[in-house]
């Protein structure tokens, strides 16, 4: 009760709201420019939150990808853009919605069933995630090492790009987490004499460099398409919205549910879950064949499951250090740069800082109403802002923010580096989230493997013993194995007819 | 950013995967214990394997494609200059930003890039310095980072 009491102390600050109210009002802003990501807003954030106490640099990451998930509606709605990747599973379907004179509709559907699903998301967080550190504290290395494995193993299968695509990125991932020398014979792996990269490759510069770096170069590349907003005024956003929850309490339930399922995932985010959503509120509706006219019941499922999603990903990341999502990857490494380094034992050692993330998460699904509100009425001015304007003031901040975490000239070229590659990568199909994962997760699965086997002594029956582990052991095999036997299952069947 | 057939893809993923094996092979051995260079072995292995399942994935499709796609923004020189800015920019302030200052290379890459994206040169420098001197305030002077000052150490405070 005195860590809760101490927690609502911590949030309950003056900085820390001011803090949370600027990082709610700069997602709202990055969420709604077309070709701005919640985890670029994320990636910019970091290095300002580098110079923060715990509690409010994560509650500005918590609040900025929040926002940002629910205002990439926006100019779905309006302008048949998503704003996020996150909003384009049912942007053509918001955006028939305001041809038929329902944007006010559609936009607070968007704004209200964004904060249900946020604040179901966030109920299973607070529920699971204590429940479930219990059960990892018994965990050993063994348990670590398969579930890091199964985790990146539904990252590759999930991935957007198809799985061997997914599985090129994690490996990339994961040869760069070797650099350095946090290894067992603390041996400098690929630093090429620079020792600026004995201790790896320096997590932030590699994220702005793989998120925002490499978004700058897109944008300078393409010709940006004239902004053609379908309605600029509108009237009140929240009249209609009781009835819409009293008609769909089946769909927002849904939605939520899959999307904290989907979120927790490891290499699955907000945009998979509304993907999903979206396909299976379709496939339930009793009215399918308004998919796609113009039809509220998809964005109200797939609009709750993306801002779950985000609750979702926090499970895995907070219990075991294992992100769901690329937003959750940059969070750890926040995490760890905090001295709050994930894992179960957080929840003893430092259980005022989660009640207080976890109260983060709910005032920011709360504060999304007024925010948001306040973002569509004021829209028409946030588009003024020109992004040949903005993108170079971006690239700016991205350079001194890759600079500021060592004082270090080198990591501008790391970001630059990582900039170039995460371009090339999606130009040529490939996941980028994946390789964050590898990179987030090398250490902990090379660690873990390298502690079992000397445990082990060579025994590798060891690595199956414990139940817990020859459970995830087997679950991993199941997923290596499934497009096989999914195949040969299907030959057969082929063959039977 | 060019697109490369699924064939080179692949040859790609495999010569990554060969110069870090090759790489891995000349690290220490650790007696009785994994060494260092058991996990980039690993990840070496599953590039290779990747690349070489990328190229049957590639042969076993009809598609006729380019080699190497050119993307269509090389035509455009603003869009090219603009690429090649962002490059020298941040690669040459990775080099000489601490003799040259923090001040000269922001304002450059901001007021260039500016420019290069249909901004009107006065406005650009304007906005250059305006941006370089904001983002100079909340870090060095709000954030404590210690920005360069280069060519402007007798100016500094």
């Amino acid at each position: 009760m005195d860590a809760l009491t101490t927690a609502f102390g911590l949030v309950f600050d003056p900085y820390v709201l001011a803090v949370i109210l600027g990082a709610g009002l700069f997602g709202l802003f990055v969420g709604a420019i077309p070709g701005l990501t919640a985890t670029m807003a994320t990636a910019l954030l970091v290095p300002v939150t580098f110079f923060m106490p715990p509690v409010p640099a994560v509650a500005a990451i918590v609040t900025a990808t929040a926002m940002a998930i629910f205002s990439g509606d926006i100019p779905g709605a309006l302008m048949r853009i998503p704003g996020t990747p996150a909003s384009a599973a049912y942007a053509d379907e918001a955006y028939a919605m305001t041809r038929k004179g329902q944007a006010e509709l559609v936009l607070g559907a968007g704004l209200v069933f964004s904060v249900i699903g946020g604040l179901i998301g966030t109920t299973i967080l607070v529920i699971a995630a204590p429940s479930l550190a219990e059960i990892a504290l018994k965990f050993s290395s063994f348990e670590y090492f398969w579930l890091v494995l199964l985790g990146l193993t539904c990252a590759i299968f999930i991935s957007a790009g198809g799985a061997l695509r997914g599985f090129v990125s994690l490996l990339l991932g994961l040869v760069i987490a070797t650099v350095g020398m946090e290894n067992p014979a603390a041996f400098p792996r690929f630093t090429f004499d620079r020792p600026e990269l004995t201790g790896g490759v320096t997590l932030i510069p590699m994220l702005v460099g793989l998120f925002a770096v490499s978004e700058i170069f897109r944008f300078v590349v393409a010709e940006a398409p004239p902004i053609m907003v379908a309605q600029e005024r509108f009237g009140s956003i929240f009249r209609g919205q009781g009835k819409l929850i009293r008609q769909y309490p089946m769909q927002t339930l849904r939605g939520s549910l899959l999307g904290t399922a989907v979120g927790a995932l490891p290499g699955a985010g907000a945009d998979i879950a509304a993907w999903i959503s979206y396909a299976i509120s379709k496939k339930l509706s009793k009215t399918p064949e308004k998919f796609g006219t113009g039809h509220v019941e998809g964005v109200i499922e797939s609009g709750a499951a993306n801002n779950s999603a985000l609750s979702g990903a926090w499970i895995p990341a907070l219990v075991f250090g294992i992100p769901g999502d690329s937003i959750t990857a940059i969070a750890i490494g926040v995490l760890y740069l905090k001295n709050m380094n994930p894992g179960p034992t957080i929840f003893l050692e430092n259980p005022q800082n989660i009640y207080a993330v976890f109260i983060v998460f709910f005032l920011a699904q709360l504060l999304m109403l007024p925010l948001g509100w306040f973002a569509i009425k004021t829209y028409k001015q946030v588009l003024k802002v020109p992004r040949n304007v903005l993108m170079p003031l971006i690239l700016l901040f991205c350079m001194v923010g890759a600079f500021a975490i060592n004082n270090s000239v080198f990591d501008i070229g790391v970001m630059l580096a990582f900039g170039l590659l995460g371009w090339f990568l999606e130009a040529n199909r490939f996941p980028v989230a994946p390789v964050i994962l590898g990179a987030v997760l090398g250490h902990m699965l090379e660690d873990n493997f390298i502690n079992s086997m000397i445990k082990a002594d060579g025994q590798w029956g060891a690595f199956f013993d414990r139940p817990i582990a020859g459970g995830l052991a087997a679950a991993t095999f199941l997923l290596w194995t499934a497009p096989l036997l999914l195949r040969l299952w299907r030959r057969a069947r082929g063959a039977a007819a | 950013m060019v697109r490369l057939d699924d064939f080179l893809s692949g040859a790609l993923t495999i010569a990554v995967g060969v110069s870090v094996a090759i790489a891995a092979r000349s690290f220490p051995e650790v007696p009785g214990e994994p060494g260092p260079a058991l996990f980039p072995l690993l990840a070496a292995g599953g590039l290779i394997v990747c690349g070489i399942a990328l190229i049957l994935a590639r042969l076993r499709t009809t598609v006729t494609e380019a080699w190497i796609e050119r993307p269509e923004w090389v035509a455009r020189p603003r869009a090219v200059a603009a690429v090649v800015w962002i490059i020298a920019g941040l690669g040459l302030s990775s080099a000489f930003m601490e003799s040259v200052g923090f001040f000269p290379c922001a304002i450059l890459l901001v007021t260039g890039l500016l420019a290069l994206l249909r901004v009107r040169l006065w406005i650009a420098a304007v906005v250059g310095v305006a941006a370089a001197g904001i983002v100079h305030a909340i870090f060095y002077s709000g954030l404590r980072v210690a920005l360069p000052w280069g060519l402007l150490e007798p100016f500094a405070w």
